[in-house]
């Protein structure tokens, strides 16, 4: 596969799920924009750390509780480094979508909150309790229209949250100019990287965004941990939402002292496995490198555009030019409902698929769509499995 | 009958009809006069017609093809319905691995057919019509109606259908289709394709059903459960009393929970004509105590979606007079066909679709057949469908007891409203139950009753919870076990 410097073959060897046979046939695994299979090296930290360090953190003296400490905040550098912030910039969430609540219940300020019509529903709901929301369009290629953020921009816009990589059409936002614009007019911006981080190498001190939120189960992480990057000085403009345990430095029946950041914001005992185990999925994304994850996932997506573009009666969703997208592709057989596809797909060959709304629904409204079928790849697929799935799909589309 | 009936009846579909290509309303007259039939004149057009899908499955699929080999079996031979037997029972997993290619029929005119869908996610099953086939519904689904009910097309409808997911999930994928003036028809037009043309107004007017049946749908009980708040039954009822529908059809469980409050608050009922289950399983209890609530008739039709209507009531209510002119059922325990009024699983053979021919496909359902005359003019067998074969539970010495059977025997103690029986391994059951308000429980005699019925030899834990909480698709099952019964 041109581009791809990554060892599949070996790769596959770090995933017990290939093993599995159902009907005496491999899975092919094609969900990985809801969530992705977990390598060994993942799944014998997170059972390491329960056989020898199990202990609640930061408030024991204990061996094993200072040992579980350190773990923990040895998994916040390895996710600051990741993305080049700082340690102190990196709350542990449970998921992206606790990290957009999070700053939506977190950020003082009363301005408007712009958003986009194609975001998943997590970047659209939290934003609506509470603060005044306008949505951005998008342009005939399915990315957002800068001209329309341009025009909704105004003084009073307090913060711009808009996806990197759309989770049904797969496109790249041009989330630099958008950074851009949203600096010039003196507001805040959130990226939600739920579909970007896991593949492609990000660095929020070059983009200077100010949020910038995602998951650990999306990229060979356990489910249950997730990140929210919070630009440093920007924790001034915040105030925990969530109190308790942890998140206080000294408390009195009349009060009581805050934490620093970004312990404030981690209310209660947190998911130290959790946390562990996305430092371990981030060391294996770092040794195979994620400049070589982007390559492999864009060959394989840019394959499928390709023999699927050739399938008579299946359309694509969004732009078909492979330089834009990465990863994700939506589409729909034409007189097939889409869950009909993905159990076809599911029962003939194993494929797993997803079908439906993706969690964006205004979007697909956007697009005057049903519900879609949705692939996407990740480092253990192989342009064979595409080709196997492209086969079946031509015989569905074409049969009618 | 009122005016929009009398003129969709005499004038509009008989004109359909006459002028396109769509005789589903020839087909209907057809099915309607078929019904005058002797059970032997019904007996003898089944197997002629058994025979001829039969042939053509072995001749056209390929599935079935290498099937038949396998077991030697040779349509062309075959004398009565009873030489079918040897034919495994086609599967769902069998239509699914082989779908489509492999399960339809070679050599056919593809351009009017069309995938149809059983509803749900997880369970979902494909299926193909060819465009007689989907006008053989429609009219089966006019027959069904009429026979069971009264209810001719553009009487006021009222559905409730169970499914949860549509919002979230997209259930309803049939797309936004397009305007009736549009490019495309103009387009048709100028080419003079007249036959496009006919399948535009079809698919239009196939989206416009709803308003053409002047039926409407309310939403689901949705995540709520068996238990909704008293003010959201008011709400349905408050519906149904200012739409007055002559159709009254939902899931069992909907229905029975608005009967059952009627009853209880003594609340008068609305008026409907006929109330009709529909996605589920009504049983006996249930049909008494929402035809004593509602007053009116309760009518049953069953079928599915990948086929069709299969059976529907009649006035005596005493099982499901089967379309025998559309299909054949074997009921079968260990493969082998049981005595009329005997329990077994249902395998059915679609007579009419010889796009993707079902035979004896295995729809997952366990009934009996009764075959006597029962005295209501209709001569053909008559079907009491039960639940589930996977609902279906077996107790130490066999006997075998259906989800219709459960849910019935607990009903029959005020104090439970709604309830599931989980049996988690063989003889080992948690029963989680909604109390009645204002009853006391007590468990004891519950577990005591339930051991007479069932076998002493089990043992029942009892959790009281608020609600039972609906399957994928928004669906209820009153009795899950892994250990169902072999049948």
């Amino acid at each position: 596969m041109s581009g791809s410097k990554l060892e599949t073959s070996k790769i596959r060897e770090d995933f017990p799920f290939l093993n599995r046979l159902i009907k005496n046939k491999p899975i092919i695994y094609f969900d990985n924009a809801a969530t992705t299979q977990k390598p060994r090296q993942v799944i014998h930290t997170i059972s390491n750390y329960y056989e020898n360090y199990c202990a609640n953190i930061h408030r024991g003296v204990h061996t094993l509780s200072q040992e579980s400490s350190e773990l923990y905040e040895e998994a916040r550098r390895k996710v600051a480094r990741f993305i080049n912030a700082d340690e102190r910039e990196i709350v542990f969430v449970r998921n992206t979508t606790e990290a957009i609540n999070l700053v939506s219940r977190s950020l003082k300020g009363e301005g408007k909150i712009l958003t986009t019509v194609m975001e998943h529903h997590s970047n659209l709901l939290p934003w609506g309790r509470g603060r005044k929301v306008e949505y951005v369009d998008i342009d005939s290629g399915g990315r957002i229209d800068i001209d329309d953020l341009r025009r909704k921009m105004d003084g009073s816009t307090l913060l711009v949250a808009v996806g990197h990589v759309s989770n049904v059409l797969g496109l790249i936002n041009p989330i630099s100019a958008v950074i851009e614009e949203t600096k010039k007019r003196g507001a805040l911006c959130l990226i939600d990287g739920a579909q970007s981080v896991p593949h492609m190498k990000l660095d929020v001190k070059e983009l200077n965004c100010d949020f910038l939120v995602f998951s650990g189960h999306k990229m060979l992480g356990p489910s249950g941990i997730g990140v929210l990057y919070v630009k440093e000085d920007l924790y001034e403009r915040m105030e925990p939402f969530l109190l308790g345990g942890s998140t206080i430095k000294e408390v009195h029946i009349d009060g009581y002292i805050s934490e620093d950041p970004p312990l404030c914001y981690e209310a209660g005992t947190p998911n130290i496995e959790g946390a562990i185990g996305l430092g371990a999925a981030i060391d294996y994304l770092e040794d195979i490198q994620m400049e070589n994850v982007f390559a492999h996932d864009k060959a394989l997506m840019e394959l499928a555009l390709e023999r699927m573009g050739r399938i008579k009666n299946l359309e694509i969703y969004g732009s078909k030019d492979g330089e834009e997208r990465l990863s994700v592709v939506s589409f729909n057989v034409n007189g097939m409902g889409c869950h009909a596809v993905a159990k076809v797909l599911s029962l003939r060959e194993n494929i797993m698929i997803r079908s439906g709304f993706h969690c964006a629904q205004p979007l697909h409204d956007k697009l005057g769509i049903g519900p879609s079928a949705r692939v996407s790849f990740y480092i253990y697929n192989t342009p064979e499995e595409i080709e196997i799935m492209t086969d079946l799909l031509g015989k569905l589309a074409q049969f009618i | 009958m009122d005016l929009y009936s009398l003129l969709l009846e005499k004038i509009i579909l008989p004109a359909i009809a006459h002028f396109t290509d769509i005789k589903m309303w020839h087909e209907y007259k057809r099915m309607m006069k078929g019904e005058g039939r002797s059970l032997d004149e019904l007996k003898q057009y089944q197997f002629s017609k058994l025979k001829k899908i039969l042939n053509h499955a072995y001749e056209s699929v390929p599935f079935y093809r290498e099937r038949f080999r396998e077991i030697g079996f040779i349509p062309e031979d075959i004398r009565n319905v009873g030489d079918t037997i040897p034919i495994p029972p086609t599967t769902k997993e069998d239509i699914m691995l082989n779908f489509p290619e492999g399960i339809t029929a070679q050599g056919m005119d593809r351009t009017q057919w069309k995938y149809v869908a059983s509803s749900g996610t997880t369970r979902q099953i494909m299926g193909i019509h060819d465009f007689r086939k989907a006008n053989i519904n429609w009219a089966a689904g006019l027959r069904a109606h009429k026979l069971a009910g009264n209810h001719t097309i553009g009487k006021k409808w009222m559905e409730i259908p169970p499914h949860m997911c549509t919002n979230i999930c997209g259930i309803d994928d049939s797309g936004n289709g397009e305007k009736l003036f549009s490019k495309k028809m103009v387009s048709l037009l100028l080419k003079r394709h007249y036959r496009g043309l006919g399948q535009h107004f079809y698919q239009y007017f196939y989206r416009q059903r709803q308003n053409i049946y002047r039926r409407i749908t309310l939403p689901s009980f949705g995540s709520e459960g068996t238990n909704i708040p008293e003010k959201d039954i008011l709400a349905y009822i408050d519906s149904i009393r200012k739409y007055r529908p002559h159709t009254l059809e939902g899931l069992p469980l909907y229905l029975y929970t608005f009967a059952k409050y009627l009853i209880k608050k003594e609340i008068p009922p609305p008026k409907v004509g006929v109330i009709k289950p529909f996605g589920g399983s009504m049983t006996s209890i249930m049909k008494q105590t929402i035809g004593k609530a509602f007053g009116c008739e309760v009518n049953d039709t069953y079928g599915c979606s990948e086929m069709g209507f299969i059976a529907c009531d009649c006035e005596k209510h005493e099982g499901l007079h089967l379309f025998m002119d559309l299909y054949d059922i074997e009921v079968c325990r260990n493969g082998k066909p049981v005595a009329p009024g005997e329990l077994g699983k249902l395998y059915i053979t679609d007579l009419e679709n010889v796009a993707m021919p079902w035979i004896k496909y295995d729809v997952g359902d366990v009934g009996r057949y009764f075959i006597e005359d029962h005295g209501c003019g209709r001569k053909s067998i008559r079907l009491q469908v039960e639940g589930r074969v996977e609902d279906t539970l077996s107790n130490s010495r066999g006997e075998l007891f259906t989800s219709d059977q459960i849910f019935d025997f607990f009903q029959g103690f005020k104090e439970i409203d709604n309830f599931q029986l989980i049996e988690k391994s063989k003889g080992n059951f948690d029963l989680l139950f909604v109390p009645d308000n204002g009853t006391d429980i007590n468990k004891d005699t519950i577990i005591q009753e339930f051991k007479k019925f069932y076998s002493s030899d089990v043992l029942v834990k009892l959790y009281p919870v608020k609600t039972i909480k609906a399957e994928d698709g928004g669906k209820f099952r009153f009795v899950k076990s892994k250990s169902f019964g072999e049948i």
